[in-house]
């Protein structure tokens, strides 16, 4: 499903990727472990877009999507999550969502000025797309609640659903269980177990090394 | 339904207004808010929501101004006016736009001050054609086949008409994917193209939605103050927009149209105070923003989660 040759990356004269080659198949969870600075999540970076690598060839069901912009790379089926949580902070819990659900529903600017009843049938879709994604994680009950008041833990969990909803075929997640307690962490893997089980998607975990 | 009803209330307030006064030069002052609460409202696309920082705006104002001015003066019908204001506001933002707005926020600030600056040296030299510094008077007024309003009440109901349709327009976008996205861009640009969303897109509609506004705003000005002279369309006015703006609260519709109409009555108000006025207006837009960092419309939402919170 994404496959990757010689993907490399230099930071000056640091080679911080070095030809690196990889296949995800599709329908698994796979995780990626080492210490600090081993350069998981600039791999990461690489594969979405988010900074590029210098040479290599990325290919996700067959597109080649090196050096292309992020929203591109989102709109092959590419999703992914923070290390740092980057949630919209001025939106709601469900507009967050709304946000990733939105690129798979067309809509035009005409539409929405004049309010079409297209227009209108696009945005409940882009709303259930958004709910069913909610649900999926377990917050479909703060959907109306302001980002910024979840707990920690659950504003990984809306990354993850914000990344779900834009229906990917991949989903990488950077450290999704920092800062999480035990708990916390084995229901997001009963989440991310849920997640593979739902779609034949893969997912692929970035993880450090507890040292 | 709630929500409905403050909007309803304003509503009834703005129309009541001409029964309270008919004074002349207190309308002509409400006609010239609501004209700045449109400007503002479309600044609050690129500014409040997307997150890029304009001083273009007063600008896009005059253009639209001097268009329909020059326009109508040369004899065209009036109805041509809005969209010849338009489509070289359109233009204008594109060409300031589709380069820059790749590039980080603090590059637009830069490049729309110099346009800002080129737009009104051009008003200032081209004495033949816009008046120089002395500006242009006796404009044809609003006309569509032989009707238009009659004197500042009825331009008043015309002008409060437009406002209802910019904060509707504005409105509508808030809740779709265009509005969304614009947020999610200011929030977080690398999340929101990860989440699907074409930042450079969407920050070049922002602007270019928003110079509309200021270009329809513009055309109204001239057809209906009846004078333009550059001062209106000034650096100065650019900041003042920007103020307005942030005492209202940023993002927010309903503060917008509060900082515009709020800031350009302010003055007047405090005239008596002869040259100290202006002092107070400062320690007064200075105190808004120490106290209320989300503008004079954040007041609502601190009322608003309070009483959730009481429940």
């Amino acid at each position: 499903m994404v496959s990757a040759r010689g993907v490399t990356r230099r930071f000056g004269g640091l080679v911080a990727l070095d030809g690196v080659d990889l296949d995800v198949p599709e329908g698994i969870v796979q995780a990626i472990i080492g210490p600090n600075g081993s350069g998981k999540t600039t791999l990461l970076n690489a594969l979405s877009g988010a900074s590029h690598a210098d040479a290599g060839s990325i290919r996700i069901d067959g597109h080649e999507i090196f050096r292309l912009k992020p929203h591109r790379i989102a709109r092959f089926g590419l999703a992914r999550t923070f290390q740092n949580i980057r949630i919209f902070g001025d939106l709601s819990v469900l507009e967050n969502v709304k946000v990733a659900s939105a690129c798979r529903v067309p809509t035009s600017f005409f539409g929405i000025v004049s309010s079409t009843a297209r227009q209108k049938h696009s945005e409940a879709d882009i709303e259930a797309r958004a709910r069913r994604a909610l649900d999926m994680v377990g917050l479909g009950g703060r959907a109306d609640h302001r980002s910024t008041q979840l707990p920690y833990a659950q504003q990984r969990l809306l990354e993850i659903a914000r990344a779900l909803a834009s229906d990917p075929k991949v989903m990488l997640l950077d450290e999704p269980a920092a800062g999480m307690n035990m708990t916390e962490s084995m229901t997001l893997l009963d989440t991310i177990a849920k997640l593979k089980r739902a779609a034949s998607r893969s997912c692929w975990l970035n993880t450090t090394f507890a040292s | 339904m709630k929500g409905w009803l403050p909007i309803a209330l304003v509503a009834a307030a703005a129309l009541a207004v001409p029964a309270v006064t008919r004074d002349g030069y207190v309308m002509q002052l409400l006609n010239i808010a609501i004209l700045n609460a449109i400007v503002v409202m479309g600044l609050n696309f690129a500014t409040g929501w997307t997150g890029q920082i304009n001083f273009g705006q007063a600008a896009f104002y005059g253009l639209g101004a001097y268009a329909t001015a020059i326009a109508t003066k040369s004899g065209l019908p009036w109805i041509v006016t809005p969209v010849l204001s338009v489509v070289i506001v359109l233009a204008a933002s594109l060409v300031l736009g589709l380069p820059t707005l790749r590039l980080r926020t603090y590059y637009l600030a830069m490049t729309t001050i110099g346009f800002g600056e080129i737009v009104r040296l051009v008003i200032v030299h081209w004495e033949p054609v816009t008046g120089g510094t002395s500006g242009l008077r006796a404009i044809p007024g609003i006309t569509v086949l032989g009707f238009g309003p009659q004197g500042q009440i009825q331009h008043y109901y015309l002008l409060l008409t437009a406002l209802a349709l910019a904060t509707l327009v504005a409105a509508r976008i808030r809740q779709s994917a265009l509005g969304r996205a614009m947020i999610a861009t200011k929030d977080s640009e690398i999340a929101a193209e990860q989440s699907g969303v074409d930042t450079a897109r969407t920050k070049l509609l922002a602007f270019m939605i928003g110079a509309v506004y200021a270009g329809l705003a513009g055309c109204l000005y001239a057809s209906s103050i009846r004078f333009i002279s550059p001062d209106s369309f000034s650096g100065v006015q650019a900041v003042l927009l920007m103020t307005m703006l942030i005492v209202g609260g940023m993002g927010s519709i309903a503060g917008c149209i509060v900082g515009a109409v709020g800031l350009t009555l302010l003055p007047e108000v405090l005239r008596f105070l002869g040259q100290w006025y202006l002092v107070l207006y400062g320690l007064g837009v200075i105190v808004v923003i120490v106290v209320l960092p989300g503008g004079l419309a954040s007041m609502a939402g601190t009322f608003s989660i309070r009483r959730e919170g009481a429940k």
